[in-house]
């Protein structure tokens, strides 16, 4: 059984080989054009992943929060504010993803 | 039941998150002086949220209208004042209007994009906040533990 203090070796351990990889890299030019295709073709897929999956959340919350209804329509108030809580935060999450997705393709921090 | 746009809830909310906002906005501006894009990225990040949950509501409102009938018919129900075409229409076109607005923000107005993350999480901080204060609520106040 894995214990805390080899997962985070592990860890500490891809990060620092995050950090050195561009050190082995031959053409820097190269190597810079694939990260910044790989990052835009990230973005997109990140920004689909998220919206796919904020969608099922959403729709899941308000199947859920209709279905309470119709079964206490006494508790409709209380239900209305949850389900808007609970949108607003399932959107944020998208938001973070669109945001980072707009870095990546607009800002372009790994250059090109 | 709860007249719609009058819930605690969501007022406590809305209350807390312009507060969190203002308070990052602030807190960014003293301790970097130097770039204002930073206090304006957390104020511009939350204006997206907000732009959100003001399109969410919109929608929320509108289906609630739709699905109460006439206002007071069976005495449950309370008139919504968010005509409901216009609330799906702000519902369904957020996501374009957010594209748009984080787009002008960060490529035109070239606000700071962490601060603008940092915007956009005070909705999620404030329901943290409003978890806390019914958690101690619900357990008989902050010194119930230490009683």
């Amino acid at each position: 059984m894995l214990s805390t203090r080899s997962i985070l070796s592990a860890f500490v351990m891809l990060l620092v080989a995050g950090l050195v990889s561009p050190v082995y890299a031959q053409d820097a030019g190269a190597t810079n054009t694939a990260l910044v295709q790989w990052s835009i073709i990230t973005a997109g897929f990140a920004l689909a992943i998220a919206a796919a999956g904020g969608a099922l959340g959403q729709g899941r919350a308000v199947s859920s929060a209709t279905e309470a209804i119709a079964r206490n329509p006494g508790a409709a108030g209380e239900i209305r504010g949850a389900l808007i809580l609970g949108l607003v935060l399932i959107e944020s999450l998208v938001i973070y993803v669109l945001l980072i997705s707009l870095i990546l393709f607009f800002l372009k921090p790994f250059g090109g | 039941m709860t007249a719609p746009g009058r819930d605690p809830l969501l007022s406590r909310l809305e209350r807390d998150s312009v507060i969190v906002a203002v308070v990052l906005a602030v807190a960014a501006a003293a301790l970097w002086p130097d770039r204002p894009a930073r206090a304006l990225g957390v104020l511009g990040g939350f204006a997206l949220i907000a732009l959100s949950y003001r399109g969410i509501r919109a929608g929320v409102d509108g289906l609630w209208a739709g699905a109460s009938g006439p206002a007071g018919a069976d005495g449950s129900a309370a008139p919504v004042p968010v005509p409901p075409r216009a609330g799906f229409v702000k519902f369904f076109t957020r996501h374009a209007i957010l594209a748009g607005g984080a787009y002008v923000m960060m490529a035109r107005f070239e606000f700071d994009p962490m601060a603008m993350l940092a915007g956009v999480t005070a909705p999620a901080v404030a329901a943290t906040v409003e978890f806390v204060r019914t958690v101690r609520a619900r357990d008989g106040g902050p010194h119930s533990r230490s009683s």
